[in-house]
């Protein structure tokens, strides 16, 4: 009899643990999330007038949900665990088998970007300027290796072949860094943040030599590139210092952490900065690194970007007295930028993906007097175009038309 | 508002929690149709007050109807409630097929207006029928608060994706907090269910289905005809798991919906198993009116069965290619039935293979479920059996395989009543018993903390059946 109750007791008491379980948990979210104070939010959402994006307001929540880092990390480790590549396959983000986080983009014809550049080298060239086209590989130089991997196809690199090869046939000059690449016996991925889309400062420091080349071959400078060797600049070095932003797509513990170069001119260096007023402030190289963005005072989830600490400000390089380039790029030039505006005296930055509806490129370039223009695009910009919804869309938009 | 969501689990649902347990019990159920209403006017601001004026208008007639004695009146009340509700849905979600397919037949061009779905609306609608005609055949005693009626429609665990509780089962349980605590048990089971295992194989489902099938290979379609079956049920049977566990935590009863459906014997015992609660709607509220199998003529209890999946499958979304899948149940139930093919078969042998053709069967039926249309229906199942040359499609396939192969093999485990034999099994052994379910709890919490990984690192998808 005693040994029955006392059976029945200990049922009774495990039948409970479910609920004393979830209902912690919930108190967790409810208390120590302080979602009690969200309630006006919430109710908001039963207006028919309401603004409030319901999406928006749930991603506001899982960010403040206690805890939500190491959920995060146990995802991660799950997926790294039973070795899933393409658990984000959904968000377009996959990773190889070196932990590289990598994208695949799809086949496209080519005709916009092409028609534009053309379009844009004519104008050029009736207005004695040069045109310089530079592609700036993704991950990966082989598609089929992608597809290898992976099993899916991807065209990136069969896209910029296309596109290179009947802008060549065009007459348009054009860098292609898969081929120095090649040429130099690079691996590709050491080039790459391993949990971000973008190059490091080391891949930026080494690319700007090979466009300065560039400029000398194709547009009549004179750089003397020997100003781009290691042996001119510092390394200041931060291991497993942040995560990037496919990274944050994931999880740290899947792919671990990148490590951080800051890289600085060991020489003297003088500046005018082009402020948003178009008026010139005097500096040196260091005003082109705002260092705020190296924060660890959060996790890495909450921590920003380490990539854009390197800026593209418009700049005259008070040591160089020729060169007046505009370089219309995209994000992979935040670390182009300072290292190439040491080789010519004046060098500015536009990225169409941000110009204003009416900015007219035509006369921007007439009046600030470039005799180079280069266009330096990440390789998988090709192809933005097809899709209005892409937050690239408008980036060959050379006429302001898109 | 999504059930898997980061704001009910954590905001909405310990408000509500709270609130209704600590309000006096007289109070509770005026408590729980303010959350309920609550909960409707966040997910679908749009039409509350149109569910609202539906609401009060179907339990009004239904309260007359209750007092009436007078069978005209009662009929008359009951027809005039069931057009309010049919006609609502109707307006909602089949006018616009309705007009396209007058204006293809008869080659007009009326205006179509596009119209978002009112948030569950095919349940409420259900739901709402089924009172009145308990109401009229009187199998439904009416509680004394009006207020009990309008929770049993708006009641909000069920209003998204069922199931289709009847109102003579709207009870309260029990003990409160065994009750809770089971509750707790089955949301966490289903919350596992849906976002660990349904989620993800969604992944491989939306890329097959996405595809221009013309040119993926056998293995690729099977693949994602495969795993779209495993899909829908851990996705449906997950969100019926959590509409379970949270009637229990508010204290009432709640009818299952699922039972294995995929272990079933036939196509016919199949829908005994899948959406237990419509299927058991159509039954009462359709098929046996119409007269169900009790016919002089047999070819009546044909028409009546073609009438039920014609129905179901409309149900189910208004396009032809629903239609053309209630029609594939009728052919199959009418085939066992004619041939009585299940009593028949009394081998082993020959119950297993006609189980995988039931699966088949079943598997492509799902087929045209999801492919977005009859003809990329068709299309799809021409692409499972007829190989177009495609490498990459293949070695896609063997990647997925590789990548999911966790996802998948659990899916294939839940699928299987392992936990209830176990169950079955210790039944005699109190000490055994008791660890078992222990053991259970552990893996309960433990999914849950995983699966809300999951959610919480934006692999949150909504429920497949919260769109009807």
């Amino acid at each position: 009899m005693k040994g029955g109750m006392h059976m029945e007791n200990r049922k009774s008491f495990v039948s409970y643990l479910p609920g004393v379980f979830f209902a912690g948990l919930l108190m967790i979210g409810f208390v120590f999330g302080q979602y009690y104070r969200k309630i006006p939010s919430l109710l908001s959402l039963a207006n028919p007038k309401s603004t409030v994006d319901f999406d928006a307001l749930e991603s506001d929540f899982s960010e403040s949900l206690p805890g939500r880092d190491a959920l995060i990390d146990l995802n991660g480790s799950i997926a790294k665990v039973l070795n899933v590549q393409s658990l984000y396959g959904n968000l377009g983000i996959y990773v190889t088998h070196d932990k590289q986080i990598v994208g695949m983009y799809p086949m496209t014809s080519t005709d916009y970007e092409y028609k534009q550049t053309v379009e844009f080298k004519e104008f050029l060239s009736e207005n004695g300027i040069n045109l310089l086209y530079v592609n700036e590989p993704t991950k990966y130089t082989d598609d089929f290796a992608f597809t290898k991997e992976l099993g899916i196809d991807t065209y990136t690199n069969r896209n910029m072949d296309l596109f290179l090869e009947r802008i060549g046939k065009a007459g348009v000059n054009a860098i292609d860094l898969r081929e120095s690449i090649k040429k130099e016996n690079i691996d590709v991925s050491t080039l790459f943040y391993k949990t971000d889309h973008h190059w490091t400062t080391e891949a930026g420091l080494w690319a700007s030599r090979i466009m300065a080349d560039g400029l000398n071959e194709y547009c009549g400078y004179n750089i003397d590139i020997g100003i781009f060797d290691r042996s001119n600049f510092t390394f200041k070095e931060w291991k497993n210092s942040w995560l990037g932003e496919l990274g944050h797509k994931l999880a740290a513990s899947y792919t671990g952490l990148d490590d951080y170069t800051e890289i600085k001119p060991n020489f003297e260096t003088s500046y005018g900065f082009r402020n948003p007023s178009g008026e010139y402030v005097q500096g040196t190289f260091d005003n082109f690194i705002d260092e705020s963005c190296y924060s660890k005072t959060g996790t890495v989830y909450e921590n920003g970007s380490w990539y854009y600490s390197y800026k593209t400000t418009g700049s005259v390089n008070n040591n160089v007295r020729s060169g007046k380039i505009l370089l219309l790029g995209d994000s992979f030039d935040h670390v182009i930028v300072p290292f190439l505006s040491l080789a010519v005296h004046k060098l500015d930055f536009k990225c169409l993906r941000t110009a204003a509806a009416d900015f007219d490129l035509h006369k921007y370039i007439l009046d600030e007097g470039y005799d180079t223009v280069i266009v330096a695009y990440a390789q998988f910009m090709l192809g933005a175009h097809d899709d209005p919804e892409n937050s690239n869309y408008k980036l060959y938009a050379f006429d302001g038309k898109y | 508002m999504s059930l898997t969501g980061i704001l009910f689990i954590f905001l909405f649902l310990p408000v509500a929690l709270i609130i209704y347990h600590i309000t006096p019990d007289k109070a509770k159920e005026y408590v729980l149709l303010t959350v309920s209403l609550l909960f409707y006017a966040i997910g679908s601001s749009n039409y509350f007050l149109l569910i609202v004026l539906l609401m009060v208008f179907t339990v009004v007639l239904g309260r007359i109807m209750y007092k009436l004695s007078g069978e005209t009146s009662r009929k008359l009340i009951l027809v005039a409630g069931i057009i309010l509700n049919i006609g609502a849905l109707f307006l909602c979600k089949y006018l616009n097929f309705f007009l396209t397919t007058i204006n293809k037949i008869c080659g007009l061009d009326f205006g179509l207006g596009q119209m978002l779905l009112p948030l569950g609306i095919s349940f409420y609608t259900f739901k709402a029928v089924s009172y009145l005609a308990d109401i009229y055949t009187q199998k439904a005693a009416l509680s004394k608060n009006p207020v009990h009626d309008a929770l049993y429609l708006s009641f909000f665990p069920h209003i998204q994706a069922g199931p289709i509780e009847r109102y003579t089962n709207f009870k309260k349980t029990g003990d409160r907090l065994s009750a809770f605590s089971a509750g707790a048990f089955r949301f966490m089971t289903g919350f596992t269910k849906k976002v660990l295992i349904a989620n993800v194989l969604a992944n491989i489902t939306g890329e097959v289905f996405g595809a221009p099938f013309e040119s993926f290979s056998v293995s690729f379609a099977w693949l994602g005809s495969i795993c779209f079956s495993l899909e829908l049920f851990l996705d449906f049977s997950g969100y019926s798991d959590m509409a379970v566990g949270l009637s229990k935590m508010f204290g009432f009863e709640c009818m299952e919906n699922f039972e294995y459906p995929y272990i079933t014997e036939s196509v016919s015992k199949f829908w005994r198993r899948w959406h237990i609660s419509l299927s058991e709607w159509f039954r009462d509220y359709v098929y046996i009116p119409l007269g169900g199998s009790k016919n002089k003529k047999k070819v009546r209890t044909y028409f009546n069965l073609l009438v039920v999946w014609v129905l179901t499958g409309l149900w189910h979304g208004a396009a032809w290619n629903f239609v053309a899948w209630g029609l594939g149940y009728f052919l199959a139930v009418s085939f066992e039935r004619v041939t009585g093919i299940t009593k028949k078969l009394r081998s082993r042998v020959g119950k297993a293979v006609y189980r995988i053709f039931v699966l088949l069967f079943i598997n492509a039926e799902w087929v045209l479920f999801n492919a977005g249309g009859f003809k990329r229906g068709l299309g799809f199942l021409k692409r499972m059996v007829i190989c177009a040359a495609n490498r990459t499609a293949d070695y896609r396939t063997a990647f997925l395989l590789k990548d999911y192969c966790f996802f998948i093999l659990a899916a294939i485990v839940l699928c299987f009543p392992i936990v209830p034999a176990i169950k079955k099994k210790l039944s005699g052994n109190g000490k055994l018993s008791s660890v078992f379910e222990a053991a259970l709890y552990v893996i309960a919490a433990a999914g849950f903390v995983l699966a809300l990984s999951f959610a919480v690192s934006g692999y949150n998808n909504p429920f497949a059946y919260a769109n009807f």
